[in-house]
């Protein structure tokens, strides 16, 4: 037995000898140099990276955005006005009232800009994209100046696939699912808002599917004013219709779902938000 | 039983230091490290050379002519860039990847991303397409006073050629000399040319940076060219030469008081002119025209004559109307709305019948006892813009008793007004996502 181990371990010192190789394993060979920092990257880094471990990433990479659409990349000017836009009506606002332990781990993880909006089939733009529960990607950002209106758009936009995100990390009530099934439909952006009101939705975007139903529950509540989000539950119906009905259900699930998953009281968040967005029109 | 283990043992100790690798590669590094030096050979070479590079871009010679850009690469990722599709710079990054290939990549907004930019209100191109630009490149070859390249997507070679200060000294003679070929009413695209005896219609789209030439074969079939063009400080030059009346060129130059010349041939400048008036009215046929113009029913307006700049809708663009030489049985015209949600609002306009002239160049279109437009309102921010007005400007614009001469070329058509060649319109097929 005493050779048998002499021997194995001949056998071993002969088989590892065979592998000497002369290659030179410090020089990586994967990739190109880094490329050089910018003051941009500083910002992005001393903003969203180094604190909340969110990667923005605004320079084109190939494989990170659908490549069935034909896009370009941000304009560099735009990225940090749009940046300190999401930081002051989505970050913050979060961020005040879930704490940052909360955010840090609901955050996506990479945030991608695109500079054209995705022109999609009949007539219908991709605005955005949220991913696995840790990306959302931001499309249109070269899209006109940072206006009222594209202040509101990107509000409603981030907050949207942000709650695609909550939904990915943990998935909404199956009840939601039931209230207006066997009704969704690829066609949606042939019906009005007026339309989806009146069948129950709260956007005509909701009617894509379920999830975009919940989103928008969730992103219009905050995006609104709640006068504005009284009169679109009064568009699609007196108190007591079926729509009305449909509506309210859906927001009673969406609120207790937020406040019993993640904590947030979304009126307590409609205000900040709101808060948030009054001031960034103001100052535009 | 020991003796066998040890025979074993050493056996196979035996066998494994037999396992020397002596594969022999086909190529001598590894592609990982081939890649890489493409790579590194493309960047030094933009660095150093101080006076920049030039990219002469065709973007799809099957529609498009081309840009000409200066590029400045510097040490820190950066390029800055001039073209002569306007006065504007741009300072943005640029890139390398190694994935699928060593790649050059422009990854921040830059003048090169116009030509690929979705939104036609950046720069004009097709909703969704653009000019079919691209700005992400495949490295083919690096050489001294070269850098061979493909496109990423479409794999349509570019090239970088080395810049001298020249190049930047001059490009405001390039930008004067495509502005020049600026249709407006003053001097209309389409023009009559005749060298050596022979005749043609010569049109030019400063748009898209494509001339046509036209005339009738010998077998009664039209000839046509299709040119396109990049810009000289002294002239357009086509991207292969044309032979018309036994000249043979590839540069056509306008000059200051905006007659057309033929360049580059010493002592033939050849005869530019224009009809005037309907009774001047095509002086050359096509038969055939109509039925290969109608060979797709829909098509895009891609450019028109500043004279039917009301058919389409105010504030809008072009991108807002179409042709159908068959819509629901009649010849007409279409216009929508795109807004942030999606399309809005259709108007249709319908013409009953195509009127040939027996010899198939030219169209009348007549107007139909129901002409009507039809809008649908599908979403609460859409504006109804102006349906009354567009209905009446179509109307004159098609039901036009003069008619049109039709002038088709492959996938595109012309339809130019007989009693006022300045009324024309650019058709291409349609090709915007649907």
């Amino acid at each position: 037995m005493r050779h048998l181990k002499y021997l194995l371990i001949v056998a071993c010192a002969v088989c590892l000898a065979a592998c000497s190789d002369d290659d030179d394993f410090q020089e990586s060979i994967l990739g190109v140099a880094p490329e050089p920092q910018t003051e941009l990257d500083n910002w992005i880094w001393d903003n969203f990276t180094e604190d909340f471990n969110i990667r923005v990433v605004y320079k084109w990479k190939t494989f990170e955005v659908t490549p069935e659409l034909n896009l370009v990349p941000v304009e560099e000017q735009r990225v940090i006005p749009f940046l300190d836009v999401i930081w002051k009506v989505w970050m913050q606002p979060y961020i005040q009232l879930g704490g940052e332990v909360f955010f840090k781990e609901t955050a996506p993880k990479q945030i991608v800009l695109v500079g054209s909006i995705g022109f999609m089939e009949a007539g219908v733009y991709l605005l955005g994209e949220a991913e696995r529960g840790r990306r959302i990607t931001i499309l249109g950002l070269n899209t006109r100046p940072l206006d009222r209106m594209r202040v509101e758009q990107f509000t409603h936009d981030f907050h949207h696939e942000y709650i695609h995100i909550l939904n990915q990390l943990k998935s909404f009530p199956p009840a939601f699912e039931t209230i207006s099934a066997g009704e969704y439909t690829t066609s949606w952006s042939q019906y009005s808002h007026t339309q989806a009101l009146q069948m129950g939705f709260i956007s005509n975007y909701a009617m894509a599917d379920v999830n975009e139903d919940f989103a928008e529950m969730g992103s219009y509540f905050v995006y609104a004013t709640a006068n504005g989000w009284e009169n679109r539950f009064l568009t699609a119906g007196q108190p007591g219709s079926e729509p009305y009905r449909k509506l309210k259900e859906k927001e009673t699930i969406m609120l207790q779902y937020m406040k019993s998953m993640y904590n947030i009281d979304m009126y307590a968040l409609r205000a900040l938000v709101q808060e948030a967005m009054s001031k960034v029109i103001a100052e535009l | 039983m020991k003796r066998a283990i040890i025979i074993t043992m050493t056996c196979l100790a035996a066998a494994l230091t037999s396992c020397t690798v002596t594969t022999d590669y086909l190529f001598d590094d590894l592609s990982t490290h081939r890649i890489t030096q493409y790579v590194e050979a493309c960047d030094k070479a933009l660095k150093e050379w101080p006076e920049g590079w030039k990219m002469t871009y065709y973007p799809d010679t099957s529609q498009y002519g081309a840009y000409t850009f200066l590029l400045d690469f510097n040490e820190n990722g950066r390029v800055k860039m001039a073209w002569d599709g306007d006065r504007d710079t741009t300072e943005s990054a640029y890139g390398f990847s190694t994935s699928q290939g060593p790649n050059l990549l422009f990854t921040t907004y830059s003048l090169l991303h116009k030509l690929a930019d979705p939104d036609p209100s950046v720069f004009g191109g097709a909703i969704g397409m653009g000019f079919e630009g691209e700005y992400e490149f495949i490295i083919r070859e690096v050489t001294e006073d070269r850098i061979d390249l493909v496109t990423r997507k479409h794999k349509r070679p570019v090239s970088l050629v080395k810049a001298s200060r020249e190049d930047w000294q001059r490009l405001d003679e390039n930008r004067e000399i495509v502005n020049r070929f600026e249709v407006n009413r003053e001097v209309p695209f389409y023009q009559y040319i005749e060298i050596g005896g022979e005749k043609a219609i010569f049109l030019y789209s400063q748009k898209l940076r494509m001339a046509y030439l036209a005339h009738p074969g010998a077998d009664g079939q039209s000839v046509v060219y299709r040119l396109p063009w990049e810009s000289t400080p002294t002239s357009i030059r086509f991207i292969r030469p044309v032979t018309l009346g036994g000249v043979t060129f590839s540069e056509v130059t306008m000059t200051a008081n905006k007659q057309l010349r033929v360049a580059g041939v010493p002592g033939t400048a050849g005869n530019f002119y224009r009809a005037t008036g309907s009774a001047e009215r095509c002086e050359l046929r096509f038969p055939g025209a109509v039925q290969a113009a109608q060979k797709h029913d829909g098509y895009n307006l891609v450019e028109r004559g500043v004279a039917l700049d009301y058919i389409t809708p105010p504030g809008h663009g072009i991108e807002y109307f179409r042709f159908y030489w068959n819509l629901v049985g009649y010849v007409g015209g279409e216009i929508y709305t795109r807004t942030d949600l999606g399309i809005g609002l259709y108007a249709g306009l319908y013409i009953s019948r195509v009127a040939d002239d027996g010899v198939g160049d030219q169209v009348v279109l007549e107007a139909h006892t129901r002409s009507q437009c039809s809008g649908v309102l599908t979403f609460d921010m859409n504006n109804w813009f102006h349906l009354v007005y567009s209905r009446g400007a179509l109307n004159s614009y098609m039901a036009n008793e003069a008619g049109f001469t039709v002038i088709p070329f492959g996938d595109q058509f012309y339809m130019v007004r007989n009693a006022d060649n300045r009324q024309w319109a650019l058709y291409s097929r349609k090709n915007m996502v649907e």
